[in-house]
C-alpha cells in the first residue's frame, strides 16, 4: 500500500467508525472524534460531564463498531482495586486439589469503560495505572498481559460535585485527551428523545476490527513533523511550566505538563493531518490538539481559581502567547 | 527535490529583492535618524553642517540598507518556512525540505510539497509593499530636513535680519582666510594656535549661519584678536630668545676654541699680527729642536747628560705643536669671522632680534619682512652648508623664523578683520560719524581712559535706505595703550571716505558733511 493509498483508507476508516458511531449518539460530533483519536493513537480518553449524556452507550457503541470486547465498572468509594484487575481465589479441582486460581477483573477487555472515576478512592483509581501505562495487571506476584488494543475510557463528574476524589496528577497524566462532553443542544436532545422512545432501537454495525485499529495506530506513526513543528509544540508543553520566563504559567498554574503531554499533542497532531489528507503535521494541527491533551496535565494555581479561570483559559493564554513569539522569519 | 531546490532558488532572488526595498527604508531611516542629530547639533550650534552632509546621510544609508539587504544569506529552511506560512502550505514545504526519503510518508511529503509549489508565485508571497519603514523613512527624512531648513532658511526672517545675515556670511570667508595660514604646519602651530584658529573657525560657522548678530560677531572677534595679539607677542618674545641663545651659543664656541689655543680674544681681533708672532715662536723653537739634536748626536755624552737634552727636545717638539694648533684655530676663525656670509648671517641674526624684540612692544615685522629674512636665511645656509660649525647656529635661526612667522600670521589678518566688521580694530566707514569730538589727535601712544561700549544706530547709507550698525566705543585693547598713532591712521580712513564717496555709497546729502569731518581732523589738508 502506498502512502496515499494508507492515507486514504486511514480516512475512510475512521469516517465510517464516526458515522456508524453517529448512528447511536445524537451530536457530539468531537467527544467521538476525540475517542476515536485516542483509539487510533493508543491512548485513553478521559471523558468529563454530567450523568446521562451518553457516555456509556458511546463506549458500547465504539466496540461494537470496530469489533472489540467491551467492559464497564461503576467506580465508588466502597469499590476496592482487586475488584478492578481481579483476584486470586481458591479453587478445587474434581480431584480435590486445591489451588489459587487468578480471576480476571473487568479490566480485562479491548474498551473498558471506567465511569465515573473520581467517585473511587485513589487507592482504586490507581489500580489503573499499571494497566494503562503497561497494559499488564500484577496480581499475586504474576503479571498478566492485556490484549491490545487496550483502551480505557474514564468519566467523570464535575469534580465540584460533593462525594468526589480528584484523580492523582500522575493517573490524569496517562490520559491521552480529556474530552469535555457538552450538553446536547435542543434539536440533538429531540433527536435524541425520538430515538429513545420510539420502537425502533438503533444498532451499531461493525466497520472495523481489531486489524484495522491496530493498522491505524501505525499508519499515524508514519507522519512526518517537521522540526520547527515539533519546536511550536514543545514551546506550547514548556510554556505551561511555571518558570520566570512564563509570566503566565508562573502566575496561573501551579505544575505544568509533563514530557507525556508533548507526546499527546504531536500524535494528535499527527491524526489530525491525516484527517486533513497530509502527510506531515501543521502548526495548525498542533494548535488543535493542544487543548485536549494538556487541559488535564496542567494544575491552577490558587490565583488563577480564584479568578474563576479553567484551565482552557490558562492554556487559550499560553498558546496565544507562543503564537505571537512564532515569527516568520523572513520578514519583508 | 531538485523542482523544490530549482523553485525556492526562484523564490531566494525574490526573497533579495524584498529584503534589498525593506533594507532601503531601514537604511533611510537610521540615515534620517543621524540628519535629524545633525540638524539638531547644527541648531544647537555644537557641530554645523550642510545640505550636502543631510542629503548623504539619507542616500547612503538607503544604499547601505540596499546593499546589505541584497546581500544578507536567505537560509533555504528560513525560506520555507516562511513560504509555507505566506501561502498557506501548512508547514508541508518544511517538512519536505527535511525529509530523509527514509519513511513510508516521505516521498509523498515530497511529491505533496513539489505540487503545491508549482502554482507558487513569488510576487505572491513576497509582494513589494510599503512597509512600516518605508513610512517611518519617508517621516524621518522629513523631520531632517524640516529642522535644518528652519535652523538655516532665511524665509522666516525680517528683510533687516536677512540683510545682516548676508553681509556676515560674506564676512565669514574672510574669516576662514585668517584661520588658514595659522594652520598652516610651515608657520609651526601651536596648541594654543590651534585653539585660536579652531574658535576662528567656529566664528566663521556662526557667522556663515547667521547664527549671531553683527554685535555678538564684533564682540567675538575683538576677544580673538586681543588672544592673537597675545600669541603673537609670545611667539615674537620666543624667536627673539632663541636667535639670542644662537647668538650665545656661538659666542660660547669660538671662545672656548679661543682658550683651547691658549688665544684671546684681542688676538684674533688682531689676526695678522698674533699670526706672525707665533710664526717667529714657532722658528725659533725649531732652531732649539735642530740644536738639541745636533748635540744628541754628539758621542761621550753621560747618561744624565743624553736624558737631560732628550727631556728638553721632547718638551721643544711639544710647545712647537700647540703653537701649530693655536695657528690653525686662529686661522679657523679668521677665516670664518672674515667671510662675507658670516658677517650677513650675524646682521640677519641681530635684524632678526630687534624685530623681535619690537614686536614685543607691538610693532610687528611684516609677513613680507619675515619671508625676506627666511629667504635670506635660506640663501646662506646653501653658501655655508660645508661650515659645521655654523650649522647649529642657522637651524636655530630658522626655528625662530618660523616662530616670528607663525607669530604674525594671525593677529594683523584678525585687525583687519575686525576693521572690516566695524569693530575696534580701525574705525569702519559705518561709524565714521560717531563720537568725533572724542577723536585723539595727539601723534604720541599715550593711556585712554575709556571703557569699551556698544550700541547699535540706525542709518542711511546710499539709496539703500535705513540699516542698522553697530558702534563700539573705547580704546584698541580695553584698559591697555593705545597702539597706533592717530596720524597713522587718518589718511587710510580718508582714503576709503573718499572712495566710498566716488562710488556713490554715501547719500548725496551727508557727502559734504563726510568732507568736512576729514578736513577738520587733518587740519583743512584734505581733499
Amino acid at each position: 500500500m502506498t502512502a496515499e493509498q494508507s492515507s486514504e483508507w486511514f480516512r475512510s476508516k475512521f469516517e465510517e467508525i464516526r458515522t456508524a458511531i453517529g448512528g447511536v449518539i445524537v451530536g457530539q460530533r468531537e467527544v467521538v472524534e476525540g475517542v476515536l483519536m485516542g483509539l487510533a493513537a493508543n491512548g485513553h480518553v478521559l471523558l468529563e460531564g454530567m450523568p446521562g449524556l451518553g457516555k456509556t452507550l458511546l463506549v458500547r457503541s465504539l466496540a461494537q463498531a470496530v469489533d472489540l470486547s467491551s467492559g464497564r465498572i461503576q467506580f465508588t468509594p466502597d469499590l476496592m482495586p482487586a475488584d478492578v484487575t481481579g483476584t486470586n481465589i481458591l479453587s478445587q479441582s474434581d480431584s480435590g486439589e486445591r489451588r489459587f486460581e487468578f480471576r480476571r477483573g473487568p479490566i480485562f477487555t479491548n474498551v473498558l469503560l471506567a465511569d465515573e472515576i473520581n467517585r473511587a478512592t485513589p487507592k482504586t483509581q490507581s489500580a489503573l495505572l499499571e494497566a494503562m501505562q503497561e497494559r499488564f495487571v500484577t496480581a499475586a506476584g504474576i503479571r498478566h498481559q492485556l490484549e491490545e488494543p487496550f483502551m480505557v475510557m474514564a468519566t467523570q463528574n464535575p469534580i465540584e460535585q460533593e462525594g468526589t476524589y480528584p484523580l492523582p496528577e500522575a493517573q490524569l497524566d496517562r490520559f491521552f485527551l480529556k474530552l469535555i462532553v457538552p450538553y446536547p443542544s435542543r434539536e440533538e436532545l429531540a433527536n435524541i428523545v425520538t430515538r429513545t422512545t420510539g420502537s425502533e432501537m438503533q444498532s451499531v454495525p461493525s466497520v472495523a476490527n481489531r486489524e484495522d485499529v491496530l493498522r491505524m495506530r501505525d499508519i499515524v506513526r508514519e507522519v512526518a513533523v517537521a522540526q520547527n513543528v515539533l519546536d511550536f509544540a514543545l514551546s506550547i508543553v514548556l510554556s505551561t511550566q511555571p518558570h520566570p520566563e512564563n509570566p503566565i504559567a508562573m502566575r496561573c498554574l501551579r505544575y505544568g505538563s509533563s514530557p507525556r503531554g508533548a507526546q499527546s499533542v504531536v500524535t494528535a497532531a499527527k491524526i489530525y493531518a491525516l484527517l486533513d489528507g497530509r502527510y506531515n503535521v501543521a502548526k495548525e494541527d498542533i494548535l488543535r490538539a493542544s487543548k485536549a491533551s494538556l487541559r488535564h496535565r496542567i494544575g491552577l494555581s490558587f490565583e488563577a481559581e480564584a479568578d474563576a479561570m479553567s484551565a482552557d483559559t490558562v492554556l487559550d493564554r499560553v498558546i496565544e502567547n507562543v503564537q505571537q513569539a512564532d515569527k516568520d522569519p523572513i520578514s519583508v | 527535490m531538485k523542482g523544490i531546490d530549482d523553485k525556492l532558488k526562484k523564490l531566494t532572488r525574490r526573497v533579495r529583492l524584498a529584503k534589498a526595498v525593506r533594507g532601503v527604508a531601514i537604511g533611510a531611516l537610521f540615515g534620517a535618524a543621524i540628519a535629524v542629530v545633525l540638524a539638531v547639533l547644527d541648531r544647537l550650534g555644537v557641530y554645523y553642517t550642510n545640505w550636502p552632509v543631510i542629503i548623504a546621510c539619507c542616500a547612503g544609508g538607503s544604499l547601505l540598507g540596499f546593499v546589505i539587504g541584497f546581500a544578507l544569506k536567505v537560509s533555504r529552511l528560513d525560506l520555507a518556512d516562511s513560504v509555507d506560512r505566506r501561502l498557506g502550505f501548512k508547514n508541508r514545504l518544511r517538512t519536505a525540505l527535511e525529509s530523509r526519503g527514509e519513511g513510508e510518508f516521505d516521498q509523498a511529503v515530497l511529491a505533496d510539497a513539489e505540487a503545491r509549489l508549482e502554482g507558487a508565485n513569488g510576487r505572491t508571497a513576497f509582494p513589494l509593499k510599503f512597509s512600516k519603514w518605508h513610512a517611518g523613512a519617508v517621516f524621518g527624512v522629513a523631520i531632517a530636513a524640516t529642522l535644518f531648513l528652519l535652523s538655516n532658511s532665511p524665509i522666516f526672517l525680517s528683510d533687516e535680519a536677512k540683510k545682516e545675515r548676508a553681509e556676515l556670511q560674506k564676512t565669514a570667508d574672510q574669516v576662514r582666510r585668517v584661520a588658514k595660514p595659522i594652520l598652516d604646519p610651515k608657520n609651526n602651530p601651536g596648541e594654543l594656535e590651534r585653539e585660536l584658529a579652531e574658535r576662528l573657525e567656529k566664528l566663521a560657522k556662526d557667522m556663515e549661519k547667521g547664527r549671531m548678530t553683527k554685535k555678538e560677531a564684533l564682540i567675538k572677534a575683538n576677544e580673538l584678536s586681543k588672544t592673537a595679539d597675545e600669541l603673537a607677542k609670545n611667539r615674537m618674545a620666543n624667536a627673539e630668545k632663541m636667535t639670542l641663545d644662537a647668538q650665545t651659543a656661538l659666542e660660547r664656541m669660538t671662545k672656548e676654541q679661543l682658550e683651547k689655543a691658549g688665544l684671546t680674544e684681542e688676538d684674533l681681533a688682531n689676526a695678522k699680527q698674533t699670526k706672525e708672532r707665533l710664526t717667529a715662536k714657532e722658528n725659533a723653537l725649531q732652531s732649539e729642536i735642530d740644536k738639541l739634536k745636533k748635540e744628541l748626536e754628539k758621542t761621550g755624552l753621560s747618561g744624565a747628560e743624553r736624558n737631560q737634552l732628550e727631556s728638553e727636545l721632547k718638551q721643544a717638539q711639544k710647545d712647537q705643536l700647540d703653537i701649530k694648533l693655536s695657528k690653525e684655530v686662529l686661522e679657523f676663525l679668521d677665516r670664518l669671522h672674515n667671510m662675507p656670509e658670516f658677517k650677513e648671517l650675524m646682521e640677519l641674526a641681530s635684524k632678526l632680534q630687534q624685530s623681535a624684540g619690537e614686536a614685543k612692544e607691538g610693532k610687528q615685522p611684516t609677513q613680507e619682512e619675515i619671508d625676506e629674512m627666511i629667504k635670506q636665511l635660506e640663501e646662506l645656509a646653501e653658501k655655508l652648508k660645508d661650515e659645521e660649525s655654523l650649522r647649529e647656529f642657522i637651524e636655530q635661526l630658522k626655528k625662530a623664523l618660523a616662530e616670528c612667522k607663525g607669530g604674525t600670521c594671525s593677529s594683523p589678518a584678525l585687525i583687519a578683520l575686525l576693521s572690516m566688521l566695524g569693530g575696534n580694530g580701525g574705525r569702519s566707514q559705518d561709524n565714521f560719524y560717531s563720537g568725533t569730538d572724542q577723536v585723539n589727535k595727539n601723534k604720541d601712544e599715550q593711556d585712554i581712559k575709556a571703557t569699551t561700549e556698544s550700541h547699535a544706530v540706525r542709518g542711511e547709507r546710499a539709496e539703500q535706505g535705513e540699516e542698522t550698525h553697530i558702534e563700539i566705543s573705547g580704546p584698541s585693547s580695553p584698559g591697555e595703550r593705545s597702539k597706533t598713532p592717530y596720524t597713522n591712521v587718518l589718511p587710510k580712513y580718508q582714503k576709503s571716505a573718499e572712495r566710498a564717496i566716488d562710488r556713490q555709497k554715501i547719500p548725496k546729502s551727508q557727502q559734504k558733511r563726510v568732507r568736512e569731518y576729514f578736513e577738520s581732523l587733518s587740519g583743512g589738508k584734505g581733499k
